[in-house]
């Protein structure tokens, strides 16, 4: 039988599958995650399941012991009961409240009247000298930019410094406090020593003349704060975080939002996966609609970075360049022990490894693999990671020397194996990448135990 | 009175960033729409939302990175030049079938001689237990192994039907539909040589010799 030719056949075959079929495939596939979605427990926790289990019986026992006390209440009254007819009414929707007494109402949409007082920012006193330069460069502002007239001054940010004795001066409008893309800058260079002005513009042009009452402004903080600490609590992150939300303007479509992002740290008890490992990203913004003399806001949840499984992008090659020899080999193979099927929580100490995880299912015993084994597997990924610093053009000072941890995890009877390392953007970077001025560079082989020894598939390196 | 905040939490993200940080696609019929009104911001907003997923599932189809990309590129320019005048149900099933075909159409526009990807290899030989053994010169009807497979896959049920694409169609390890599904990876092997076996049965009823 002519092999390549049933392979050409059958992918000819295969292709014509029809688009209503596809279109099922899709759908399944997005059903199926929403069902996971759904059940974000980490299976591989024993800890979890042990507290899920002492929870249960808490629950069990706590409601055995309220009902008894229910009885006990509806007993007969002797001559010297009184009935306190109180009840307990426990208010789910329970009123946030910030520093500033503003109390968020039902989450939804809000309107407030667009009038004075508007929000401010917070200005740093400036210097004798500084404040005669400000005031001197306002003046030259308001003639080169007469729109900037119509903006309060308390409303502009105000800067002066030097940068190696060329003269920079700033007036940053800001709406509701928060600074804009509207900006007027002066500068002093070799190439213009009389100085030069440039303008800035973005969409808050056309509220020069406003901004954002102090009482929708406390609102609009408040309601973010409190769903960023809502997804905090949600997903058992550091609380602590939430005080440290930042608050900023966004443009969507031609609309305006109001964003924050919060960054918390993972506890003990997290259960989603982050890609950035230690810490989550909360995201959560309100929609702001000016118009007819009112000030809209319509809310949305927060929202994170969160996930039940780590999704890899690429795929591997089928041969890897061997960091030893330089030429093209196959997926390392080694003579193994014969495998062991080992039963559900029983644990296995994996030597020269630093993490492991259970297993919902039974998995094989690996503990016969010596540490030249896991060096091996450690060169193979630090080439893909390699490689992937360079094609996302990201820098290390000390990959080259860092010993990578390896991770082991085995989940469904499938196991794989997995390192970290930090990679800094450059200024050819291409990509942006969730923590800004880094990536997070993963490493990943599949391992597949055989009879004829430890194969490495699947061995690849992402950036996120 | 003003109400003054803290210089620390003023942060400036302008539309100049171009950074987007909340994950609300828009819907796939908002995409479409743009297609229609010839809006570039269409493809922009395909990429964004389906992207990740294209990348992955050309790099399951082809052997090459560049041919990846090209392919991805080229579903791109297959969904511009085809939308309008069609207006798919799905736009993710859509983008999937083009991709499809625009891996075949890699191989053959780089002027190599049409082979099948290795990766896709051990998926295809293990279909092709299916196929009629023995002699080379004895060749089933492309068409007719289309239009089997084909009706084979729209009657099965949902699930079986995922399993089914997912391994032959998108390339898929059965270890990765497993852990989609919730399963085991014998679960998933299991329903794939049960789905074999039907489908073999069913080039027989078609009066091929197996």
């Amino acid at each position: 039988m002519n092999k390549n030719k049933n392979r050409e056949k059958l992918y000819d075959a295969v292709s014509c599958i029809s688009q209503n079929d596809i279109r099922d495939f899709v759908k399944y596939e997005e059903k199926a995650r929403e069902k996971e979605a759904e059940t974000v427990v980490r299976a591989d926790r024993p800890a979890l399941r042990i507290i899920g289990g002492f929870a249960a019986c808490a629950l069990l026992f706590g409601g055995m012991f309220v009902g008894l006390k229910y009885l006990e209440a509806r007993a007969p009254a002797g001559p010297a009961s009184v009935d306190t007819g109180s009840t307990t009414d426990t208010d789910e929707t329970e009123p946030y409240t910030t520093g500033a007494d503003i109390t968020v109402e039902e989450p939804g949409v809000k309107e407030f009247a667009l009038t004075a007082p508007y929000a401010a920012p917070q200005k740093n006193e400036p210097t004798e000298k500084e404040r005669q330069t400000l005031d001197k460069y306002y003046k030259e502002l308001i003639e080169k930019f007469p729109e900037a007239a119509a903006i309060p001054r308390e409303m502009l940010i105000e800067k002066t410094y030097m940068i190696e004795d060329e003269l920079n001066v700033s007036f940053t409008f800001c709406f509701g406090g928060l600074e804009t893309g509207c900006k007027y800058r002066f500068a002093v260079r070799d190439a213009y020593p009389e100085g030069k002005w440039n303008c800035d513009e973005d969409g808050f042009k056309q509220y020069l003349d406003s901004g954002v009452p102090v009482e929708a402004m406390d609102y609009m903080i408040s309601l973010l704060k409190k769903n960023t600490a809502d997804r905090v609590t949600k997903e058992k992150l550091d609380e602590t975080a939430v005080e440290k939300t930042d608050f900023y303007w966004e443009w969507e479509n031609g609309g305006l939002r109001l964003s924050s992002e919060c960054i918390a740290y993972v506890t003990d008890d997290s259960y989603l996966y982050y890609g950035c490992g230690d810490h989550a990203h909360i995201f959560c913004s309100v929609d702001v609609e000016l118009t007819d003399g009112k000030i809209r806001i319509t809310e949305h949840k927060a929202t994170s970075d969160g996930s039940t499984d780590t999704d890899y992008e690429t795929a591997a090659p089928d041969t890897y360049t061997d960091a030893e020899t330089g030429g093209e080999t196959e997926p390392f193979v080694r003579p193994h022990n014969d495998p062991v099927t080992i039963s559900l929580d029983e644990r296995i100490r994996l030597p020269g490894v630093d993490n492991w995880s259970m297993s919902e299912g039974a998995f094989r015993n690996v503990s016969g693999i010596p540490d030249p084994a896991s060096d091996k597997i450690r060169t193979i990924l630090k080439e893909q990671m390699r490689l992937c610093f360079e094609e996302n053009k990201l820098i290390s000072d000390t990959f080259d020397d860092e010993e990578l941890e390896l991770y082991w995890t085995c989940s469904n009877g499938e196991i794989y194996v997995s390192c970290e390392a930090i990679g800094h953007v450059t200024d050819e970077t291409g990509k942006r990448f969730g923590c800004i001025d880094h990536a997070h560079i993963i490493g990943r082989a599949d391992i597949e135990i055989t009879d004829g020894g430890i194969v490495l598939t699947d061995y690849y390196a992402i950036a996120t | 009175m003003t109400k003054t905040f803290p210089e620390e939490k003023r942060v400036i993200r302008t539309e100049a960033d171009g950074r987007r940080k909340s994950m609300d696609f828009l819907d796939d019929n908002e995409i479409i729409k743009r297609y229609f009104e010839r809006d570039e911001e269409a493809v922009r907003e395909t990429e964004r939302k389906y992207g990740a997923y294209l990348k992955k599932l050309a790099r399951d189809l082809t052997d090459d990175r560049r041919d990846a990309e090209e392919c991805v590129n080229d579903v791109y320019l297959g969904a511009w030049n085809s939308i309008p005048p069609n207006r798919p149900d799905s736009l993710k099933a859509y983008l999937t079938a083009l991709i499809r075909r625009s891996a075949a159409d890699v191989f053959r526009k780089n002027g190599r001689e049409r082979r099948i990807p290795k990766k896709l290899c051990s998926a295809l030989d293990d279909l092709a237990d299916i196929l009629p053994g023995g002699d080379a010169d004895t060749e089933l009807d492309s068409r007719c192994l289309s239009r089997i497979i084909s009706g084979f896959v729209s009657q099965l049920p949902d699930r079986s039907k995922y399993i089914f694409i997912s391994r032959y169609y998108a390339n898929r390890k059965t270890g990765e539909t497993a852990k989609k599904l919730g399963v085991s990876r014998s679960t998933v092997a299991k329903e794939l040589a049960k789905m074999k076996d039907e489908l073999k049965a069913r080039l027989e009823k078609e009066g091929y010799n197996v």
